[in-house]
């Protein structure tokens, strides 16, 4: 990423020069004051979301200490007042106090209504069901980044539950396909920043990333769920590693040995972490963020990198010297595709 | 007009619906913040670089860690001292300044733990396992000093904070009772790492750029303070009494923060710093509240909505301390 010459009215200049703005808008546009509109940084949205997500959990505690709420029915109902009475005083008022207690009263309220129904349905596949819907529609109406962010979260959780109670864990390879695909749509972050989606596309396209590999985070635990052939998520996160690569580079102009060369690492990658998706759907979030210039998605993708690849060993099914062999040969063979990749972009170079 | 084009600017442009998609995708580009084919180049190199030594170099040390009776002695000992004269001679002829020198140096650096662990396990010396890992620590300090190396540098705190904690809990107090002095020591050493850090930024050096690993330092820093807090919150004067040193570790958690605050806020706009302060706060105090006020329900809803008007303020402040976000 070079750096730019450009201020933002040469910028917009040059688009008003190409037809992609109306005449004489870039001088306008570009003495717009900046909005006030606050967009906070990662971690600030972190903070809001954790220090709700505490006094939630305190608030709960509180009502399922009243005397009027004594039973599991009762919590679920107390919930599912508690979620319109958030959802109203966010609409309603604009002092962040007022938002953070609203945003905390709906996490108490989503914690009471899915427990308390959990507890009377024995957390059965329709609890999981029942709390799915419940996060999307808050998704769709509560108008927060950092909540709708964690409700996509719950969402995705809702939905992994769900594959969980149902017990056909096969559907989780399912439910990692959806996901992916979903997280693919960064690609076409402009449409949404652009369209009706403006307010939903970045906390839900977060939510989704993060749910994609939270997800595969399963696939480290053989005792949490026993799904037995994470290969199948291998072959789907695999495939739109490869598919992701070759899209990217392919409308960004990046041909030659430079795209193939990902392509094949790319497979490579697929093939050597079989047992464990989440190093290829880590990549696939990787070049995703990557692609499009997001150093939180990369950032988050890197984290993620390092934990599968820190589990990788575990989830071999082989005996150690074995698995010495085969962490060693994966780690030749990417050092091997390296020195054929530089070899062929120096020669690519070289001919002009 | 003289503004620069910054990602942010441009989206807040689209999403007030002034730019189109097309448009946006097209600035997005000219602007440079989209990679070019230079870019994908250089992610490529170092993804398969990175991704290739940490496999190669952890087969090396489950290769090792393999109980492998038929291999002889000397044959082990001298694969592993083949290996590290390799990565040496390979850091050396590449140069400290190039990419794949400095890793083949903290490949050197783990090659040393590989050498002392086959050492103990050939000669069955008995150690104790901070005594693998303290002259590790100690042989590997002038690569990460001359390293210029942000992984190599965090290498070599882990195994200070490693060896520091198996000391204790193997010679110390291996029952676990007086972690007090621990916990103080492991800050002295990170956060010592950390005031390092910050000098290195102050004046400039360039390999210490990047902020991720100074932010690694202070979570852990924050974590090393409020962990033993909580000790001394939940398990109280009974616990205290017996780990006097306790009663030391709020007042240096308080003395951290207000350096940590004045530095990030007066010398060094960080704001991200000031963030992981503001939480550390707000979760210690609430357990000290849960605790102390021992509530009944009531209090349950007093503290949550304490919580609510701190984390609103924090957000205020920081919102108002920034002036433009990132996210």
């Amino acid at each position: 990423m070079s750096a730019t010459p450009h201020t933002l009215y040469t910028l917009l200049e040059g688009l008003e020069g190409d037809g992609l703005l109306p005449a004489g808008d870039a001088a306008r546009l570009a003495a717009l004051p900046v909005s006030e509109e606050v967009r906070d940084p990662w971690y600030v949205v972190l903070l809001v979301g954790a220090g709700a997500w505490l006094a939630g959990i305190l608030f709960l505690v509180f009502i399922a200490g009243t005397k009027l709420v004594d039973t599991s029915f009762k919590v679920m109902i107390a919930g599912a007042v508690l979620m319109p009475v958030a959802l109203v005083l966010r609409w309603k008022t604009k002092h962040l106090f007022n938002h953070q207690l609203a945003f905390a009263a709906g996490i108490a309220g989503q914690l009471g209504f899915v427990l308390g129904l959990g507890a009377e349905l024995d957390f059965t596949a329709e609890t999981w069901a029942a709390a799915f819907a419940v996060e999307v529609l808050l998704v769709w109406l509560y108008p927060d980044f950092a909540h709708r962010l964690l409700s996509t979260l719950l969402a995705v959780a809702a939905a992994a539950g769900f594959v969980y109670r149902l017990e056909w864990f096969s559907l989780i390879h399912g439910l990692v396909l959806v996901l992916a695909v979903a997280t693919g749509l960064w690609l076409y972050e402009a449409k949404g920043a652009a369209g009706r989606l403006r307010r939903h596309y970045r906390p839900v396209g977060y939510g989704l990333a993060a749910g994609l590999l939270g997800v595969l985070i399963l696939s480290l635990s053989r005792e949490m769920i026993d799904v037995g052939d994470w290969w199948k998520s291998s072959i789907v996160v695999g495939g739109a590693l490869v598919v992701l690569v070759y899209q990217v580079l392919d409308g960004q102009a990046v041909r030659g040995v430079v795209r193939w060369g990902m392509v094949v690492a790319a497979l490579a990658v697929a093939a050597v972490a079989w047992e464990t998706p989440g190093i290829s759907a880590a990549l696939f979030v990787l070049v995703l963020g990557f692609s499009r210039g997001n150093r939180l998605l990369t950032g988050a993708a890197l984290v993620f990198l390092a934990l599968f690849v820190g589990f990788f060993y575990y989830n071999l099914q082989l005996t150690l010297l074995v698995k010495s062999g085969v962490l060693a040969g994966s780690g030749l063979l990417f050092l091997g595709l390296r020195q054929v990749f530089l070899t062929m972009t120096r020669r690519e170079a070289d001919d002009g | 007009m003289s503004q620069p084009p910054s990602r942010k600017r441009l989206f807040e442009l689209a999403e007030a619906g002034r730019l189109s998609a097309a448009a946006l995708e097209q600035a997005l580009v000219r602007a440079g913040h989209l990679p070019d084919r230079a870019a994908w180049r250089v992610f490529m190199d170092r993804m398969l670089l990175a991704l290739g030594a940490v496999l190669l170099l952890a087969g090396i040390v489950f290769f090792f860690a393999y109980n492998w009776y038929d291999l002889p002695r000397l044959g082990k000992l001298g694969l592993v001292e083949a290996l590290l004269v390799g990565a040496i001679a390979g850091a050396w002829y590449r140069g400290l300044n190039d990419l794949v020198g400095r890793v083949l140096l903290l490949a050197a650096a783990v090659l040393v733990g590989v050498f002392l662990a086959v050492f103990g396990q050939v000669y069955q010396t008995g150690a104790d396992a901070y005594e693998l890992f303290l002259p590790w620590a100690l042989f590997i300090l002038p690569w990460v000093v001359l390293g210029r190396f942000i992984p190599l540098w965090l290498f070599g705190l882990a195994l200070v904070d490693v060896t520091v904690s198996l000391y204790w809990e193997q010679v110390v107090a291996p029952e676990m009772r007086e972690r007090a002095a621990m916990f103080l020591v492991l800050f002295v050493f990170n956060a010592g790492a950390h005031v390092a850090w910050a000098a290195g930024m102050a004046k400039g050096v360039g390999w210490l750029k990047g902020k991720w690993g100074l932010y690694l330092i202070v979570i852990l820093t924050l974590y090393l303070l409020v962990v033993p807090t909580f000790i001394l919150i939940f398990d109280g004067v009974s616990r205290a009494a017996g780990d006097p040193l306790l009663y030391a570790v709020p007042v240096v958690f308080a003395g951290y923060l207000a350096v940590c605050l004045w530095y990030y806020l007066r010398r060094v706009r960080d704001l991200f710093v000031v963030a992981a302060c503001l939480f550390s706060i707000i979760i210690v105090d609430t357990a000290f509240l849960v605790k102390v006020a021992d509530v009944e329900f009531w209090g349950f809803l007093g503290i949550g909505l304490l919580v609510v008007a701190q984390s609103a303020g924090a957000a205020r402040w920081l919102r108002k301390l920034g002036g433009e976000g990132t996210a």
